[in-house]
């Protein structure tokens, strides 16, 4: 009996560790994936933007150390790699080439979210 | 994580009813869903170790929710017959009255070879020796010779034997082995009282026991060559 309860209260905290982490990746790659949506889009946004793009790297690798805790090495990459792309394109004005790399890391970022969802296609 | 969880769960039931379906030979000794849980545990070590890309928690998530499945799997078998009678089966009789039963043989998928090879390792010579051998659950096949088979026993001769029970080591090594202590309501003290009158240190002791009616079983530790 003793270990019946020990076995129930341990599957009981899984569940409830891995609903938390749930939420907790998709509201973190929601949030970044707001920041991605709040750098420019359009050719005039791109030209005269000026704002801090080492700040949303900084942010993007502060959040990359908690999420590393629970989503594999190799989709975070893809996160790093994109984000990398976006600040070397802004810092060298290539629009054509940073606009790709956004459309990148929002595929990617909704790639994340959708992943600890339980849905069929996930599971199956 | 949501997924690996629901992933190893179903993996679970799933390895679960295919090792059913498969049948008792491939698990021994063991119960099926200990195995089940086993055949699963090892991979499941095995691969956040080795490779780097699994988070660490991926692993245990999976590691977690089997240990906690079996032991409840386990707990729920105990209490409930039915889903036991479902998980585990029931015995089959192969022999009985010392005639083979077709439909068990069909039902457990044994040959007559196999049979006959378990007879021979339980030590009959001939299948005339045997009254009933049974398939049990736990994939062990049981002899039960006929009684002129049967060797005689004390019973046979209208002897009576008096009941010792195991030994109880209380001591192994000159280590006390607080479990048969306390079954056998022997204290450090009795023990010491012991050791003293054979004049002999903890150390020098290899093994001390008793039987249920309290015969002392001493084994002195042998120093010479």
């Amino acid at each position: 009996m003793k270990h019946f309860i020990i076995a129930l209260v341990l599957l009981g905290l899984i569940i409830a560790c891995v609903c938390v982490n749930g939420y907790f990746v998709r509201k973190t790659v929601g949030e970044a994936l707001e920041l991605t949506r709040s750098l420019p889009e359009t050719k005039e946004e791109f030209d005269s933007y000026d704002g801090n793009i080492q700040a949303f790297a900084d942010q993007w690798y502060k959040w990359h150390g908690y999420l590393s805790l629970s989503i594999n090495v190799s989709e975070l990459e893809r996160v790093c790699e994109a984000v990398a792309d976006i600040k070397a394109y802004v810092q060298v004005k290539a629009y054509d080439n940073y606009i790709a790399a956004k459309r990148r890391l929002e595929a990617v970022l909704s790639e994340l979210a959708d992943g600890e969802k339980p849905v069929f296609f996930h599971i199956f | 994580m949501t997924v690996i969880l629901i992933r190893t769960v179903i993996f679970y039931i799933a390895l679960t009813l295919i090792m059913r379906l498969m049948g008792k030979r491939q698990i021994g000794e063991i119960q099926l869903s200990e195995f089940v849980a086993a055949v699963m545990l090892s991979e499941l070590a095995a691969l956040p170790i080795t490779d780097r890309d699994i988070p660490l928690f991926h692993g245990l998530v999976s590691l977690v929710a089997l240990g906690s499945l079996e032991v409840i799997t386990a707990f729920a078998c105990r209490k409930l017959p039915r889903l036991r009678k479902t998980l585990f089966g029931e015995p089959i009789v192969l022999v009985a009255g010392g005639k083979i039963i077709d439909k068990g043989l069909d039902k457990a998928r044994i040959t007559l070879d196999e049979v006959l090879a378990v007879i021979r390792t339980e030590g009959y010579k001939s299948f005339d020796d045997v009254y009933y051998v049974i398939l049990e659950q736990t994939g062990k096949i049981s002899v039960l010779p006929k009684a002129a088979s049967t060797p005689l026993t004390p019973k046979d001769s209208n002897i009576t034997a008096e009941e010792t029970g195991p030994d109880m080591t209380v001591m192994i090594e000159g280590v006390e082995i607080e479990s048969f202590m306390e079954r056998t309501g022997k204290t450090k003290a009795d023990i010491a009282k012991i050791l003293s009158e054979n004049k002999l240190s903890k150390k020098d002791c290899m093994i001390l026991a008793f039987d249920e009616n309290g015969t002392v079983k001493l084994t002195k530790k042998e120093t010479g060559k």
